[in-house]
């Protein structure tokens, strides 16, 4: 989209188009505005305008890449430069569809995939054992909550490098990072309904996951 | 497990992460759906368990992090040329004081030639720098798909240069930081790279490209860079680097694996026209090249794609 084009869709936008952050009314939209205004001046090339965005959304990246990797990775920060890389090299494909948080996070949840993919890949080859202990962990019953809600993140993640990439990034998404549906269609530029399309078949995966688990068990 | 639903209230299902942000009939809704779907209820409650670790706050120090980024995309301009004006004072003293140090040295030369015979013996010999360690090896590549890895880097990077002339001038010109020649940053650049330490190699591969540019090292390093960044998923990040290095090197034995590169980085960036003519440049400058016949396959592709 050209840069006028991105300034009509921008002054054109509605109330309900918009990403809907977690405040509502009109300092949200204000907000929303001034990120977009941020995220067109960096479109352009306007370093300090790249370097705002960039303390603007680097949060969002590092919450994203945490909670994808899990509290464990030593690799939070390097994915998370390479995620905040990734984002300013993406910056000419941002549309202003969503929050530029919301595309950030979405570079970001590519990113960490991606990083657990080729961490579990080189583990497959490298070193069994790892992979023998994480199965082993996930059979351990989980006898208090705090056991038990680092057994269901693990499991959600572990499904996470399993899952086709596109329901994966819809999960992590949704679930992992708790991004509404109309958010994660908006970030993702899929349709609403392709977005609920590919969380039900991630939960039929999931469903036979844990099916699968209680057979075993 | 209980009967599972295929059709499931997600809407409500998120909103019911928060506390109290349903009503009462849509929490008895919700309730009566996660009473029967298996699914939802491990959804519902991995969802608050990662809203519970997302609370916690991270070690991660951010604003080192951004100043990094920003360095590597080279949007730190002002910071950037603030350094170049304090690096332009300090090799302007240093060359101050080296000119005084010869012009003193002559000074003395003339007019104590015998004091000058001892430390000359031990000076005299040939300051010769240390060799290279830092030859490119097949590990400089990492295997990417089927792009096959590259036997040895071209051009051999030239020995270190020597950072001090010979004979007694050397005690004169020695700094007292020694500058770091091009095969010692390339070598530290591949040792960070090989340990996966992302921010030190890249920084290290940017600073050997800025300060010794015409050096093979650094030529060679816009390649290795370039693929780096490819096998890490940032196509969009080493076509840049791959179009220096052939910029720099157009017939250099890397060209090959460089255009290579290039054209699958702009495939996947989605630059179909640009990738179509870096596979037709190789086929063309390459004919007999190892890749000659995954460029054919790809342009098959690729012509086949635009046709309406």
């Amino acid at each position: 989209m050209s840069a006028p084009g991105f300034i009509a869709s921008l002054l054109s936008r509605t109330g309900d188009d918009r990403a809907a952050p977690a405040e509502p009314g009109a300092v949200a939209d204000i907000e929303l505005e001034r990120a977009l205004t941020l995220a067109l001046q960096a479109r352009a090339g306007d370093p300090s305008a790249v370097q705002r965005l960039v303390v603007l959304v680097a949060p969002v990246v590092l919450r994203s890449v945490r909670l994808v990797l899990g509290p464990k990775s030593a690799d939070h920060e390097d994915a998370t430069q390479q995620a905040l890389m990734a984002f300013v090299l993406s910056l000419p494909g941002f549309r202003g569809d969503c929050h530029p948080s919301g595309y950030a996070s979405r570079i970001a949840v590519h990113t960490a995939l991606s990083w657990r993919r080729r961490l579990a890949r080189s583990r497959a080859v490298t070193c069994a054992a790892d992979a023998i202990a994480a199965a082993s962990e996930r059979q351990r019953p989980a006898h208090d909550d705090a056991g038990a809600a680092a057994y269901q993140r693990r499991c959600l993640r572990d499904l996470l490098d399993r899952l086709p990439a596109e329901q994966a990034e819809i999960m992590a998404l949704h679930v992992v990072l708790g991004y509404s549906l109309p958010e994660v269609a908006r970030s993702t530029a899929v349709p609403l309904n392709t977005v609920k399309s590919r969380l039900r078949l991630a939960k039929q995966a999931l469903r036979r996951e844990l099916e699968g688990e209680c057979h075993t068990k | 497990m209980p009967h599972e639903v295929d059709v499931h209230p997600d809407d409500l299902l998120h909103r019911a992460r928060g506390a109290g942000a349903l009503s009462r009939d849509e929490q008895a809704y919700v309730d009566a759906h996660v009473q029967d779907c298996g699914t939802c209820r491990f959804v519902l409650d991995a969802g608050r368990a990662f809203d519970a670790e997302a609370a916690v706050a991270s070690p991660v120090k951010l604003d080192r992090l951004i100043a990094r980024t920003l360095r590597r995309t080279g949007m730190d301009r002002g910071r950037r040329s603030r350094q170049s004006s304090r690096r332009l004072a300090v090799a302007g003293l240093s060359a101050a004081l080296m000119l005084g140090g010869v012009a003193f040295a002559g000074f003395w030369g003339v007019r104590h030639p015998a004091r000058e015979a001892a430390p000359l013996a031990i000076s005299a010999a040939p300051a010769r720098a240390p060799r290279s360690t830092a030859r490119p090896t097949k590990d400089d590549w990492t295997p990417f798909e089927d792009f096959p890895a590259v036997a040895d880097l071209e051009p051999a990077p030239a020995r270190a240069r020597p950072t001090a002339l010979p004979g007694r001038r050397l005690a004169l010109t020695r700094a007292p930081h020694p500058p770091e020649t091009a095969a010692a940053l390339f070598a530290a650049a591949n040792r960070a790279r090989r340990v996966g330490d992302a921010a030190a190699a890249g920084s290290a591969y940017d600073e050997l490209w800025a300060r010794f540019r015409a050096s093979p090292e650094a030529v060679a390093s816009r390649a290795i860079y370039a693929r780096w960044m490819l096998d890490r998923g940032l196509p969009s990040a080493a076509i840049p680097l791959y179009r220096e290095y052939l910029a720099a090197s157009p017939a250099g034995s890397l060209t090959e694996e460089a255009l290579v590169g290039l054209a699958v980085a702009e495939e996947r960036v989605g630059q179909r026209a640009s990738a179509t003519a870096t596979w037709r440049r190789l086929l063309a400058e390459h004919p007999m090249s190892v890749h000659a016949a995954r460029g054919r396959d790809r342009l098959r592709v690729l012509d086949a794609r635009t046709v309406p």
